[in-house]
C-alpha cells in the first residue's frame, strides 16, 4: 500500500517535471511536416529587419519544424541575390522589389518567388549635419521650437538652388524600396530625382538630385568623406549618424521616416527562387510556418524586443551597438540629439498583417518601376495583376498559416480570412506624403496621377 | 647537440638564437651578451617606440565610429576573439553529442517500427526507449547548473563594469566637465541630456569596449540553445511515444464510426514526429577566428601549389624554347600587373557558370568560394615562379649541356638530371615570391568572393561599424602579418636548403 502512494507519487513528481521540461519549449503543439531538406542555407544583409530570420533561428522555430538553418551575412545585395539564383543559398531576406525586379527583368534576370513579407516601414532619410541646419531655416516649428514631423523635402529646394555643384544623395539598390521612397519624398516637393532610360541605367537623367546605390552599412561613413550629402536606408544605419560625431555634432539628422511617406509600406520580404519553392514545397511551408511564429513573437511585447536587440547586436548578425539598434526597435525614433520621438509603428513584424504578401504591394513597386522609367513600356492593368500574382504567392502563406492554426500557434484573426483578394483597399488621403489615391486594382490610375514621371 | 641547434637557426634564418645558445653553453659570455642585446635590444627599442606612437595617436585621432582602439584595447579584443573560439569548441562537441543521441534515438524507433510491420513483440525496444528518454532528460537537465554558473559570473563581471562607468560619470558630473559649444551652453547628447566632456566620454567609452566575459556570456548562451535543442529533441520523442500509445489503444478497442480516420490521423502524426528525428543535422557554427585562419591558410597553399603546377611546366618549356618565350611573353606581361579585384570578379563567374545549381560545390571546404579566392591568388601569384624558372632554365650552365651531349642523355634524362636540379634554386625564388604575393592577395579576394576566411571575417567586422570592429580588424592584420612573416620563414630555409651558395637574402 505504501509502495503503491510512494510511486503514484513519483510518478506526480515525474509528471510536473516533464510539464517544466516542455512549458518553455516553442515546439509543444508544432506538428513537424516531412520536409524534403532539412540543412538549409539562408542569407541576410545587415540590418534590422532581417529580425524575423533571426528570430526564428536563435528562439527555436526552425528546430521546432526540424530544419537546421544557417545564416550568413551578405556582402550587398546584388551577391546576395546572384547567391539565390545559383543556389548557393536556399533563400534570403530581400528587398521587396527584388523579387519583382528579377521577374520583370528590371536587375538580374530570374524567377523569385515570396511568400512571406518580413516586415513593415523601418527607413528613414538622413541628411548630412550641414544641409539639415540649412533646411531648418524653412521648417516649420511648433510652440516649443522643435520641427513639426513629417518634414517635405519642400524645405530642401530653397538649400538646392543654392547648393554648389551637384547634389549626390545614396540609396540601397536600384529596385529598392528606398530608391522608391526617396524619389517619392522628393519628387512630391516638385524636385526632381532623375530618371532610368534606355541609354542611362544609372538613373541620372534631368536630375537635380543624383542617387546612387551604396551598401547600407557603409553610408554612414560615406556620408563622412561627403562622398554623398544624405541617404535612404533601413535601420541601425540612421541612427548610427546621430550617434556618431563629426565637428563636435552629429553626422547626420533622419528628417523623416519612411512611415510619413508611406504608412506600413511593405519592406523586406523573404524571397525564394521558383524552381527552389517547386523542389522543396514541404520545407518552404515548413520555413513559412516558423517565420510566421517568429515575426508573432518580435511583435509580441516589448520585452521581446528587447530581447530581440541583444540577439541582434551580435556580431556575425547586425553586429551595430545595442543602444543604436535599441531606439528603432523599440518604439522611438531619435531626429536631432535630444529630440526623441514615439514611433510605436516604426518597425512593425507581424501586427496590421504585415506578413501576408498583399498583391497590391507588389503592383505598387511596378509602378513606381514605371513611374521612374525603369520599365520602358504601358502595360495594361491585367499585366500588373498577372505579374504581381506570378512573383507575390499568398496561396502559399495561407498554407503554412493554416497548419499553424490548426496547431494552435495562431488564431485565426491573426492572418487574412479565407476570401482575402490580395489587394488592400484604396488608399486615404493620409496614408501617402503627397496624399495620392493608390488602388491597386488600378495601377495605370496611379502612374497618370504624378505629375513628374518618365513617358 | 648545440652545432646542430646552430645550424638550424641559421638555416632558418633565426639568427637571433644563436648566442643565446652560445651563452647557455657558457661561450664567451661577455661577447654574447652584446650579441643578445644587439640583436633583442634594438628591436624591443624599436617595439617600444612603435606602441607608444599608435597608443599616443589613438588618443588623438577619431573615426567615424570613435577613437581609434588603442594597443591595450585592441589586446582586449584579441582576449574576445579567442574566448569566443573556446566557446565557439564547446558548441561543437555539444552539438556532436547531440547528433548522437538523435542517431540512437532513430535506431531505435525504425526497429521498433520494423518489429510492429513484422507483427512481432515491441517490448524489449519499448523499455530501451523510455530508459533511453530519461537518461537524455536527465541529461539535458545537466545544463541548467551549467547555465546558472556562467550567468553569475557574466553578471558579476558586468555589475563591476557598470558601477566603474556610474562613478566615472559622476565623477566627471561632479566637476562640471561638460561639453560646451561657441555660446558656452553645455552640448545636448542624444537623450537631450548635457553631454559630458571628451575627455570624460572617452574613458567611459573605453571601459563600455571591454568586453567583459565574454567566454561566460557565450558558454550562457551556448548551453541554453544546446539544452534548448534537447527539449525540442525530447518532445519530438515523446510525442512519438504519445502517438504509439494511443494507435495501441486504438488497436486494442473495437471499431466504431469514425474510428479509421482516428487511426490514420494519428499514424500521420506519428509518421511526421519519426521522420523527423530521422534527418541528419549539420553541424551550423558561426565560426571563429581559428577558423579563418584556418581556410586563409589552405586557399592560400591550394593557391601556391596551383600556381607551382601551371608556372614551373610552363616556366621549363619558356626556358628552353626561346621561340615559346618570344611567343608567350606579351601575355605574361599583360597579365602579370592585374590587381586581384579584377581576377577575382572573372574567378567568381566563371567558377560559378562551371559549378552552377545543384552542381554547385558544397563541401566542407571546397565551395565555390574557395575556388574563386583559391584561383585568384594562384592567377595573381604564378608569375614571379614562371619567370623565375624560365630565366633558371635558360642559365644552365654550358658545360652542364655540353656533359649532357657527350653522356648522349636523352630529352627526358636532360631535363631531369641537369636542367631542373641546375635551375631549382632560381625555381624556388620564384616560389618564395609566389608565397608572398598569394598572401597577400588572398586577403583581398576573399573579401570580394566571400569565401569564409581572414579576409571575409575583416569585410564582415568593417560592415559592423563600430569601435569594436575596428579592433577586431587590427587583431586580423597582427595575425595576417604574423602568419605572412612565418610562410615566408619556411620558403627562405627551404630557399636555402637547395640553394648553391650562402646568398640568399632573408
Amino acid at each position: 500500500m505504501k509502495n503503491a502512494i510512494f510511486s503514484k507519487f513519483l510518478l506526480l513528481i515525474m509528471f510536473l517535471m516533464s510539464v517544466n521540461l516542455t512549458a518553455q519549449s516553442v515546439d509543444e503543439n508544432t506538428i513537424p511536416i516531412d520536409v524534403e531538406k532539412t540543412n538549409l542555407h539562408f542569407g541576410f544583409i545587415k540590418l534590422t529587419d532581417c529580425a524575423s530570420l533571426v528570430i526564428a533561428k536563435e528562439k527555436g522555430f526552425f528546430e521546432a519544424e526540424g530544419l537546421n538553418v544557417k545564416l550568413t551575412a551578405q556582402k550587398n545585395w546584388v551577391i546576395l541575390l546572384d547567391n539565390v539564383i545559383k543556389g548557393q543559398l536556399d533563400g534570403a531576406h530581400m528587398l521587396a522589389g527584388q523579387p519583382i525586379g528579377a521577374t520583370v527583368g528590371v536587375s538580374q534576370k530570374a524567377n523569385i518567388i515570396t511568400a512571406f513579407s518580413m516586415d513593415l516601414n523601418g527607413n528613414g532619410i538622413t541628411m548630412a549635419t550641414d544641409v539639415w541646419e540649412k533646411m531648418k531655416v524653412h521648417v516649420p516649428k511648433d510652440a516649443a521650437g522643435k520641427p513639426i514631423h513629417p518634414i517635405s523635402a519642400k524645405a530642401l529646394k530653397p538649400v538646392l538652388e543654392e547648393w554648389d555643384g551637384p547634389f549626390n544623395m545614396g540609396m540601397v539598390f536600384p529596385v529598392s524600396t528606398h530608391n522608391y521612397e526617396l524619389r517619392y519624398w522628393l519628387a512630391a516637393a516638385g524636385i526632381h530625382p532623375g530618371f532610368y532610360t534606355a541609354s542611362d541605367s544609372k538613373g541620372h537623367t534631368a536630375a537635380e538630385v543624383v542617387i546612387s546605390p551604396n551598401a547600407p552599412p557603409l553610408m554612414p561613413s560615406y556620408l563622412n568623406s561627403r562622398a554623398i550629402l544624405g541617404y535612404c536606408v533601413g535601420e541601425p544605419w540612421n541612427q548610427k549618424a546621430v550617434f556618431a560625431d563629426k565637428d563636435g555634432k552629429q553626422l547626420g539628422v533622419p528628417v523623416i521616416t519612411n512611415y510619413e511617406i508611406w504608412k506600413n509600406n511593405p519592406e523586406k520580404v523573404f524571397g525564394v527562387t521558383e524552381e527552389w519553392a517547386k523542389k522543396y514545397p514541404k520545407t518552404h511551408t515548413a520555413v513559412l510556418k516558423a517565420m510566421i511564429r517568429a515575426g508573432k513573437w518580435l511583435d509580441a511585447s516589448m520585452e521581446n524586443r528587447e530581447e530581440a536587440v541583444q540577439i541582434l547586436s551580435r556580431s556575425h548578425y547586425v553586429g551595430a551597438e545595442a543602444k543604436v539598434l535599441r531606439n528603432s526597435m523599440t518604439g522611438t525614433f531619435v531626429y536631432e540629439r535630444g529630440d526623441r520621438r514615439e514611433m510605436p509603428d516604426f518597425n512593425v513584424f507581424f501586427r496590421y498583417n504585415a506578413t501576408y504578401p498583399y498583391y497590391s504591394d507588389a503592383v505598387w513597386f511596378l509602378t513606381q518601376m514605371r513611374r521612374w522609367g525603369q520599365l520602358q513600356k504601358d502595360q495594361p492593368d491585367d499585366w500588373y495583376d498577372k505579374t504581381a500574382k506570378k512573383i507575390y504567392r499568398p496561396d502559399l502563406y495561407m498554407q503554412a498559416a493554416e497548419l499553424l492554426i490548426e496547431e494552435g500557434n495562431i488564431t485565426e484573426t491573426e492572418v487574412p480570412a479565407k476570401g482575402e483578394t490580395g489587394y488592400k483597399p484604396a488608399t486615404k488621403a493620409d496614408v501617402f506624403i503627397d496624399g495620392k489615391v493608390y488602388d491597386g486594382t488600378k495601377p495605370n490610375d496611379y502612374i497618370q496621377s504624378f505629375k513628374i514621371k518618365s513617358n | 647537440m648545440k652545432q646542430k641547434l646552430i645550424n638550424f637557426f641559421e638555416a632558418t634564418g633565426l639568427t637571433w638564437f644563436v648566442p643565446i645558445i652560445r651563452l647557455v653553453t657558457g661561450e664567451e659570455p661577455k661577447e654574447q651578451c652584446t650579441e643578445i642585446f644587439k640583436m633583442l635590444g634594438y628591436p624591443a627599442i624599436a617595439l617600444a617606440l612603435f606602441f607608444m606612437t599608435w597608443g599616443y595617436l589613438s588618443t588623438k585621432i577619431k573615426t567615424s565610429v570613435g577613437a581609434l582602439p588603442s594597443p591595450t584595447y585592441v589586446w582586449s579584443q584579441g582576449e574576445a576573439m579567442w574566448a569566443t573560439h573556446n566557446s565557439e569548441t564547446v558548441r561543437k562537441s555539444e552539438a556532436g553529442e547531440l547528433e548522437k543521441v538523435r542517431i540512437k534515438f532513430n535506431t531505435l524507433v525504425t526497429e521498433r517500427r520494423t518489429l510492429e510491420e513484422n507483427g512481432k513483440a515491441t517490448e524489449p525496444v519499448d523499455k530501451k526507449l523510455d530508459k533511453l528518454l530519461s537518461e537524455t532528460k536527465e541529461k539535458a537537465e545537466l545544463y541548467t547548473p551549467l547555465v546558472e554558473k556562467y550567468a553569475t559570473i557574466k553578471e558579476k563581471a558586468e555589475k563591476e563594469k557598470a558601477e566603474e562607468i556610474t562613478a566615472i560619470r559622476e565623477k566627471f558630473t561632479k566637476a562640471g566637465k561638460f561639453d560646451l559649444d561657441d555660446s558656452g551652453k553645455p552640448k545636448i547628447d542624444v537623450d537631450g541630456n548635457p553631454q559630458l566632456a571628451e575627455e570624460a566620454l572617452d574613458e567611459i567609452n573605453y571601459k563600455q569596449n571591454f568586453r567583459v566575459a565574454v567566454y561566460e556570456g557565450n558558454l550562457v548562451r551556448v548551453y541554453k540553445s544546446i539544452q534548448g535543442s534537447y527539449r525540442s529533441l525530447i518532445n519530438k520523442v515523446e510525442k512519438i511515444e504519445k502517438y504509439t500509445q494511443i494507435a495501441r489503444e486504438l488497436a486494442s478497442v473495437s471499431p466504431s464510426t469514425g474510428h479509421d480516420k482516428k487511426v490514420a490521423s494519428n499514424n500521420r502524426k506519428r509518421q511526421a514526429f519519426e521522420k523527423q528525428i530521422a534527418k541528419p543535422n549539420d553541424y551550423q557554427g558561426n565560426g571563429s577566428i581559428v577558423d579563418y585562419i584556418k581556410l586563409s591558410i589552405i586557399t592560400v597553399v591550394f593557391g601556391f601549389f596551383l600556381a607551382a603546377f601551371v608556372a614551373i611546366p610552363l616556366g621549363i618549356v619558356c626556358g628552353l624554347s626561346p621561340a615559346i618565350m618570344t611567343a608567350l611573353n606579351p601575355l605574361i606581361q599583360t597579365f602579370r600587373p592585374v590587381s586581384p579585384l579584377a581576377w577575382v570578379l572573372i574567378t567568381i563567374q566563371v567558377i560559378d557558370g562551371i559549378f552552377v545549381g545543384d552542381n554547385a560545390l558544397q563541401g566542407d571546404i571546397l565551395k565555390n568560394t574557395f575556388l574563386h579566392s583559391g584561383i585568384t591568388v594562384a592567377l595573381c601569384s604564378l608569375w614571379a615562379t614562371l619567370s623565375n624558372t624560365a630565366l633558371g632554365v635558360s642559365s644552365v650552365d654550358q658545360d652542364h649541356l655540353n656533359v649532357a651531349q657527350v653522356l648522349k642523355l636523352n630529352w627526358f634524362d636532360r631535363i631531369f638530371k641537369i636542367i631542373i636540379p641546375s635551375a631549382i634554386p632560381y625555381i624556388f625564388t620564384g616560389l618564395r615570391i609566389t608565397l608572398g604575393v598569394g598572401w597577400m592577395v588572398l586577403i583581398v579576394s576573399e573579401m570580394m568572393a566571400t569565401s569564409r576566411g581572414l579576409g571575409w571575417f575583416i569585410d564582415q567586422e568593417y560592415q559592423n561599424n563600430k569601435v569594436e570592429s575596428l579592433a577586431n580588424i587590427m587583431v586580423c592584420i597582427f595575425i595576417i602579418g604574423i602568419i605572412g612573416a612565418i610562410l615566408d620563414r619556411i620558403m627562405f630555409t627551404l630557399q636555402k636548403l637547395v640553394s648553391f651558395s650562402d646568398e640568399v637574402s632573408a
